[in-house]
């Protein structure tokens, strides 16, 4: 009964605070003021968390409440009856912690980016079923198509020989006991299509489909070899269901990136999902790259063919720049590059030891 | 949080209090809560978010100060968890459906046009139940079927769109009739958009109650309209000044355009996002709080252009600078300023009001969904 603090007193039906003084005394809460005399049991009251500003609102189970404009009286008044802050309100009050806190979310977000959501990524897409990986690639063929793809020029008995070539290439290839494809080995599906946009190109999309572009087919004419890397390369990523893990891999980054900063807006997600998923593009490509080289070793050719690829497509794009002026790969130059350089690239190539 | 100025005797003429909402929060407070908030949240991979979310709502409600009495939040956060986990279930469950079946999207976007009314009604509802002032608490009394006739239209020109494709064929004649349509609808949709806008805000802001207060708001059709034309004439200013200056550069002082062009876009990108994010904020919520008023209670807001879109763009630097770690101090700058530029007005003795509201709470769903579709209560 010693300890009561003079407050204010809300009833929850009129907006007339009424004086009373507060106290505990058995477990209990008790309220009296002028007319008023009231007792709630301790755990139905919903004590006000500790902050540096603001008044104290506690609500009181009957839908009265108490308000207290002197947060350091109410705090003092509170500590004094023998309570203390949760442990989540500690935390937030000691700027130590905070800081600690802030350490562990960038921490978390690190280990999750490089290391979490490729595993998960890699767990999860090969239990998504054949079928609707196919749906989902088709369907990106076809959004594509619309867009960028004209029927082809290649002549038919052209495609095939490729087409051949490329099958009667593939067991060597997918042998299993070095173990380094997965298995069972994907179906894969060649495409050609003339794509003025894409220029020389080649890429593959979820569940098999595998694009050649008329500017690919042209520019490696005269090194057969060569193509036939493009070709096991764009096989690595189906292999490794490259085209599956990302949409998987975007789908969970999106999640992460939205957890942590999603009350700010698309505009300022966009960027980091840029950028993480950049780096995601970059170790698929490297990865295709180690296919694709072993493919050709096992074909008994050796992967420096595809030095010349690389050079070619420099070469051309070269020519494409001069040509209209500006480019934007002129301006950022790594940052954002979705594949790793073209040096690393070639080096990575020409060196290659099986 | 004395009453003195509201206790009117009878034979004293009818007392006027006027006087500034104050927002008394700190940037470095909301920046503690919002970091231990985002570490649980993670830890327990987004299951602590309605309780973050309580925490959150909670410090802006307490330190909102109409008149010299902070506003109270109340929702519980185990009945909000309960809804968050509904809402995980359905969110993820229309994500998929859009993805893997995009030719079904339409039937997603109908059943969404079927029960986002409802839910946004049951959100704005718990929000407005939980929220008190002196001990009191707000309600919203807009009825369910006036929530399907101020929604239902908005919804119309998605579904469509997303019928079209379905029957026309994949030829070159019917693609570009498809595209024709796609711009006749969107047009049309455009052109109606404030009129739709304008039905939403009408039935938001006429179910507001007080103890006795039912707001109304006087807010008329061509105002948006107006508003509407000047984010158009805004963005033609804007191009056209940046095109101006680039060709000033590029050919007047002869500076590469391979940097001149990149760096102009971005900077026009950046401008005119937030210069326009700013007079389409600061002109609605002067427009829509300077006339909402209810019998005993009269609002006001002015605030200025200048000042938000100056803070709008500092903020948004900043918080690009410091890797988002600005992003709290920011809130809690724009929230003050926003706040703090509302005047409240009340006539009469506030002792002699009586609620009616029964300070039980409403279904689990409904708070929950008001954070998952980014209900924004114009403020």
């Amino acid at each position: 009964m010693q300890d009561a603090l003079p407050t204010t007193w809300f009833d929850g039906h009129s907006p007339q605070g009424l004086d009373v003084s507060v106290t505990l005394a058995h477990g209990q809460l008790l309220v009296q003021g002028e007319g008023v005399e009231r007792t709630y049991a301790l755990p139905s009251v919903r004590w006000p968390e500790k902050s540096r500003h603001g008044p104290r609102l506690c609500d009181l189970p009957d839908g009265s409440s108490l308000q207290h404009a002197d947060p350091a009286q109410w705090d003092e008044w509170f500590e004094r009856q023998g309570f203390c802050p949760s442990w989540v309100v500690a935390t937030t009050l000691s700027w130590r912690a905070v800081m600690a806190s802030v350490l562990g979310i960038a921490v978390i977000a690190v280990v999750a980016w490089r290391w979490g959501i490729p595993a998960a990524s890699e767990w999860v897409t090969p239990q998504i079923p054949l079928p609707l990986q196919q749906r989902i690639g088709s369907q990106a063929l076809e959004q594509i198509q619309g867009l960028w793809l004209k029927p082809t020029a290649i002549r038919s008995d052209e495609q095939a020989r490729l087409r051949d070539r490329f099958e009667q290439m593939t067991p060597a290839a997918q042998t299993p006991k070095q173990g380094l494809h997965l298995q069972p080995p994907v179906p894969w599906r060649l495409h050609f299509y003339k794509a003025p946009a894409l220029g020389a190109n080649a890429f593959a999309l979820p569940g098999g489909d595998m694009v050649l572009t008329d500017g690919m087919v042209e520019l490696l004419r005269d090194q057969p070899d060569a193509l036939m890397g493009v070709l096991a390369h764009e096989l690595g990523h189906v292999e490794h269901h490259h085209g599956m893990q990302m949409v998987v891999k975007t789908s969970l980054l999106s999640a992460l990136v939205g957890a942590v900063i999603g009350d700010a807006g698309s505009f300022l997600t966009a960027i980091p999902m840029l950028l993480a998923t950049q780096g995601y593009s970059r170790d698929a490509e490297r990865e295709a790259d180690e296919a694709a080289a072993l493919f050709l070793h096992r074909n008994h050719i050796h992967p420096r063919v595809m030095a010349l690829v690389f050079e070619r497509m420099r070469a051309q794009a070269k020519a494409k720049t001069q040509d209209s002026g500006t480019s934007v790969q002129d301006i950022l130059p790594i940052g954002l590059a979705s594949h790793p350089s073209d040096a690393q690239r070639i080096a990575f190539f020409l060196n290659w030891q099986p | 949080m004395q009453d003195q100025p509201l206790l009117a005797t009878a034979d004293q003429p009818v007392p006027r209090n006027q006087s500034r909402i104050r927002f008394t929060g700190s940037g470095s407070e909301f920046f503690r809560i919002w970091t231990v908030n985002l570490l649980l949240s993670l830890v327990t991979l987004t299951l602590y978010w309605p309780f973050a979310r309580a925490r959150r709502l909670t410090f802006f409600h307490n330190h909102t100060e109409v008149q010299g009495h902070a506003l109270g939040f109340h929702g519980n956060p185990w009945k909000m968890f309960k809804g968050h986990l509904v809402l995980l279930v359905v969110g993820g469950a229309y994500a998929a459906l859009s993805y893997l079946w995009p030719m079904y999207q339409w039937v997603g976007l109908a059943l969404m046009a079927l029960v986002w009314p409802a839910l946004w009604r049951a959100a704005l509802g718990f929000r407005m139940r939980n929220t008190s002032w002196r001990g009191v608490r707000f309600d919203f009394e807009g009825s369910l079927p006036q929530a399907y006739k101020a929604f239902l239209p908005l919804f119309l020109p998605g579904i469509a769109l997303n019928l079209l494709p379905l029957w026309i064929q994949n030829e070159a004649e019917s693609v570009k009739l498809l595209g024709q349509w796609t711009l006749a609808i969107s047009g049309l949709f455009m052109l109606f958009f404030p009129w739709l806008l304008a039905k939403v805000y009408r039935f938001q802001h006429n179910g507001y109650r007080f103890a006795q207060e039912r707001s109304a708001l006087a807010l008329e059709t061509p105002m948006l309209y107006w508003l509407f034309l000047g984010i158009i004439v805004l963005f033609i200013v804007l191009g056209v000044i940046l095109i101006g200056i680039g060709a000033f550069l590029v050919k007047g002082l002869a500076w590469n355009p391979k940097i001149v062009v990149p760096v102009l876009g971005a900077l026009g990108y950046f401008l005119s996002f937030i210069v326009v994010y700013s007079l389409a904020v600061v002109k609605t919520q002067n427009w829509l709080w300077s006339h909402t008023a209810s019998a005993h209670v009269r609002l006001h807001s002015d605030l200025s252009f200048w000042r938000f879109f100056g803070y709008s763009a500092l903020n948004w630097l900043l918080t690009l600078v410091t890797l988002g770690l600005y992003w709290p101090f920011a809130t809690v700058r724009m929230t003050r300023l926003r706040l703090e530029a509302i005047t409240v007005q009340i006539d009469g003795d506030i002792g002699s009001w009586v609620s009616q509201v029964n300070p039980s709470s409403s279904g689990v769903l409904a708070d929950a969904s008001g954070d998952y579709f980014g209900l924004d209560m114009g403020l």
